[in-house]
């Protein structure tokens, strides 16, 4: 049975240096959530306060409708996988994954060394939690290591048996500490998919912690994106990559990363530098052409064309630029391509049986872009919901049909 | 491409037999080379010694003496029926059986409160530490007047609440598990520091691991995490406690004088030799020391290691 999690008021200071400042964030039953952010945006601190490891300054955590802010790590009912997986070197991966049962179904005097054999009913009691151990290790693969130590095993393998140690209690929520990150690049997509496969499985709510957006957007549910102690933005992988609503949220997601250009203020319009000037339409439109701060595209809504003759196709405006670079990424081109007076050079994405003639660094080609897929922020970096509009006559008929009460609003 | 070549050629040496012959034997000769000066030291510093012992143990060696005669194993038969050797053996038994459990357990003990402490912990540490750093034979003299019958404060203590004072230093009972207490003083400090560095080994990660898997009581936390992984610490404490233990001298030099029924192995061969300057009595006393510490260390170490984990 998944269990919701609520976090709401959450502080927390390490001396001077505030590491989270305020966070809400209600995780639904069964959810995976992601916690995403750069080193030091406090995500692992948020999920060790969720387990009891951390104490907060303020606010409540609940989990499945009970506060544990007052509960010791072991009675919260979470289970945690931890960076470096934190398995117990000296114990086998038998007594490693039994050890939370161990704790949970036998008494304090059983637990003792000598004086614990004297109580009745132990021995039965440890065959028991000894065929659940095995029972679950062999689902996951791990029934023929149950001897080994963690120091003889390899580093999928202690993933898996960290794991096991997690799932064997059948807890609330499980809470997961970049438990990828130490494993190589072919393993980590492996123990990726096996994750996605168990959370289908268990159904069981998931938090999981990582600075890696890949992860983060192909396992989630939802993501929370942080950033200095605070959640910038908490939604399904789709809404942050389409929709960001901060110029940051915008720039952690996705791969290659979006394209920015500062946005100037041009007598009464706007203009990315050196291309001709745009009116902006809709919600926040006038308040932006005062502050002007940025415009953002992902790579793949860029057209490209060899040459430096305008191509034909759906693109509302085209510039002239100089291809710096190109990445084969697959199925796809990567290229850097330099705009004259952008501050930098910005990414393509162009799938490869698109591009058949063969260019080099170096050779002039035709940068196009539809103004629509542009994404507008102000100057302190989050989203207008305001649309960028070509005042250009070759372009009009195409936008006006949705741009033309924003340019009525815009002359005002 | 290129880089198959190499590879391709490399295996093919060893399909011929002579040129395989040829690399090991260099490397046989260089490997002699290499280890030669170390082998070299440790045949002069050590083998060499211990051979000179075991010959003149078997003598009646006397310093300074022109001639000297075979005994075989007479100076070993000569010791066991000596009545103050034996007594010295089992005193020396004594002493380590209260020293060595004493020490470790109270050094852990020590490590486990200090390592808890934040600010505190350095001036701890100075404090445990500072007998070891002290000269032991200043420090006896202190011991000395702290423990006098008439003037120490210990007996004014012991009169202030009614009793009979005792001769700690001098009455027979008294003398080994005296010596004894300012050994484990002494030696408690440097355990702790030992076993300070075992649990800074432990991974913070692993009591974080533990205290989500509701290992939460400290004895639990103890018994399941902290103990076994200091194992390695704990037989290296140990096996340097029992050997300190065993080589207990300069107390009994400057406190009691082996008198009083304090004798110890080493004061005992100290006395022969240095004393008596009966050279070949006290080769045979040291060979019996060495054989002593050999048996225990090594005991302690197979039956221990079996069992430890090594990370």
């Amino acid at each position: 049975m998944p269990h919701a999690i609520s976090i709401s008021g959450l502080r927390k200071h390490f001396g001077t240096h505030r590491v989270l400042d305020g966070i809400d964030l209600q995780v639904e039953p069964g959810e995976f959530v992601s916690l995403l952010g750069p080193s030091g945006c406090g995500k692992s601190t948020l999920l060790r306060i969720v387990a009891g490891l951390e104490t907060q300054d303020a606010g409540t955590v609940s989990i499945g409708g009970r506060t544990v802010d007052t509960l010791r790590p072991g009675e919260r009912k979470v289970a945690m996988v931890f960076q470096n997986y934190a398995l117990y070197p000296h114990l086998s991966v038998r007594d490693n994954i039994a050890m939370p049962l161990l704790m949970s179904r036998l008494s304090f005097l059983e637990r003792q060394p000598l004086v614990g054999h004297l109580v009745p009913g132990r021995r039965s009691r440890l065959a028991r939690i000894d065929a659940e151990v095995v029972e679950l290790a062999q689902t996951l693969g791990l029934g023929d290591l149950l001897q080994r130590k963690p120091g003889q095993l390899s580093g999928g393998q202690r993933q898996r048996a960290a794991l096991a140690r997690a799932m064997v209690r059948q807890p609330d929520a499980f809470l997961m500490d970049e438990p990828l990150s130490n494993l190589d690049a072919k393993l980590r997509l492996q123990v990726r998919d096996e994750l996605a496969d168990l959370h289908r499985r268990l159904g069981a709510t998931f938090v999981f912690v990582t600075h890696d957006q890949t992860e983060a957007m192909s396992l989630s549910n939802r993501v929370a994106v942080m950033q200095h102690g605070r959640i910038l933005q908490f939604g399904t992988p789709q809404a942050l990559y389409e929709q960001p609503d901060y110029l940051d949220v915008a720039r952690f997601v996705g791969s290659p990363s979006i394209n920015i250009v500062p946005l100037r203020a041009q007598g009464g319009l706007c203009q990315l530098a050196g291309t001709e000037a745009i009116a902006l339409a809709g919600p926040g439109a006038q308040a932006l052409m005062k502050q002007c701060g940025a415009a953002a595209i992902r790579p793949e809504h860029l057209l490209l064309a060899p040459g430096r003759e305008a191509f034909a196709g759906p693109a509302d405006a085209q510039v002239l630029a100089t291809l710096r670079h190109a990445e084969h990424h697959g199925a796809d081109w990567i290229l850097q391509v330099q705009v004259a007076h952008w501050p930098e050079p910005v990414s393509v994405r162009v799938p490869l049986r698109q591009w058949t003639r063969p260019i080099k660094p170096g050779d002039a080609v035709r940068l196009g872009w539809r103004w629509s897929d542009w994404l507008l922020f102000d100057a302190s970096g989050s989203r207008c919901d305001a649309q960028a509009i070509s005042l250009s006559a070759s372009t009009m008929p195409a936008a006006s049909g949705a741009a033309s009460p924003g340019i009525s609003c815009v002359s005002t | 491409m290129s880089a198959v070549l190499p590879t391709a050629t490399t295996r093919s040496v060893p399909a011929k037999p002579g040129a395989r012959r040829g690399l090991i034997g260099a490397a046989r000769h260089g490997g002699a080379w290499l280890a030669g000066p170390a082998a070299l030291l440790l045949v002069l510093l050590y083998a060499v010694p211990i051979a000179c012992l075991i010959g003149l143990s078997l003598t009646d060696y006397e310093l300074g003496a022109v001639t000297l005669r075979w005994l075989g194993l007479g100076n070993y038969e000569r010791a066991w029926a000596d009545p103050v050797f034996r007594r010295s053996i089992g005193n020396t038994l004594l002493y380590v059986a209260l020293v060595l459990p004493a020490s470790v357990l109270l050094g852990l003990g020590l490590a486990l409160l200090v390592h808890a402490r934040r600010r505190t912990r350095s001036f701890y540490e100075l404090i445990f530490f500072l007998p070891v750093t002290a000269t032991l034979i200043a420090m006896a003299t202190v011991w000395q007047f702290v423990l006098h019958p008439k003037l120490g404060p210990v007996n004014q203590l012991i009169r202030l609440l009614g009793g009979h004072e005792i001769a700690f230093l001098s009455e027979p009972f008294w003398t080994i598990p005296t010596l004894a207490l300012i050994g484990i003083w002494q030696l408690v400090g440097f355990n702790m520091i030992l076993f300070l560095a075992g649990l800074s080994n432990i991974p913070a990660e692993l009591y974080d691991a533990a205290a989500v898997d509701g290992v939460a009581a400290p004895l639990d936390r103890f018994t399941r995490i902290t103990w076994p992984l200091l194992g390695p610490t704990t037989l290296f404490v140990v096996v340097t406690s029992c050997i300190t233990a065993f080589k207990v001298f300069d107390t009994v030099a400057t406190l009691t004088q082996g008198k009083n029924g304090s004798e110890v192995l080493l004061y005992a061969l100290y006395l022969e030799g240095f004393q008596y300057f009966k050279m070949g009595y006290a080769a045979a006393l040291t060979l019996v020391f060495l054989v002593f510490i050999l048996v225990l260390s090594a005991a302690q170490v197979t039956l221990l290691d079996r069992k430890l984990h090594y990370t």
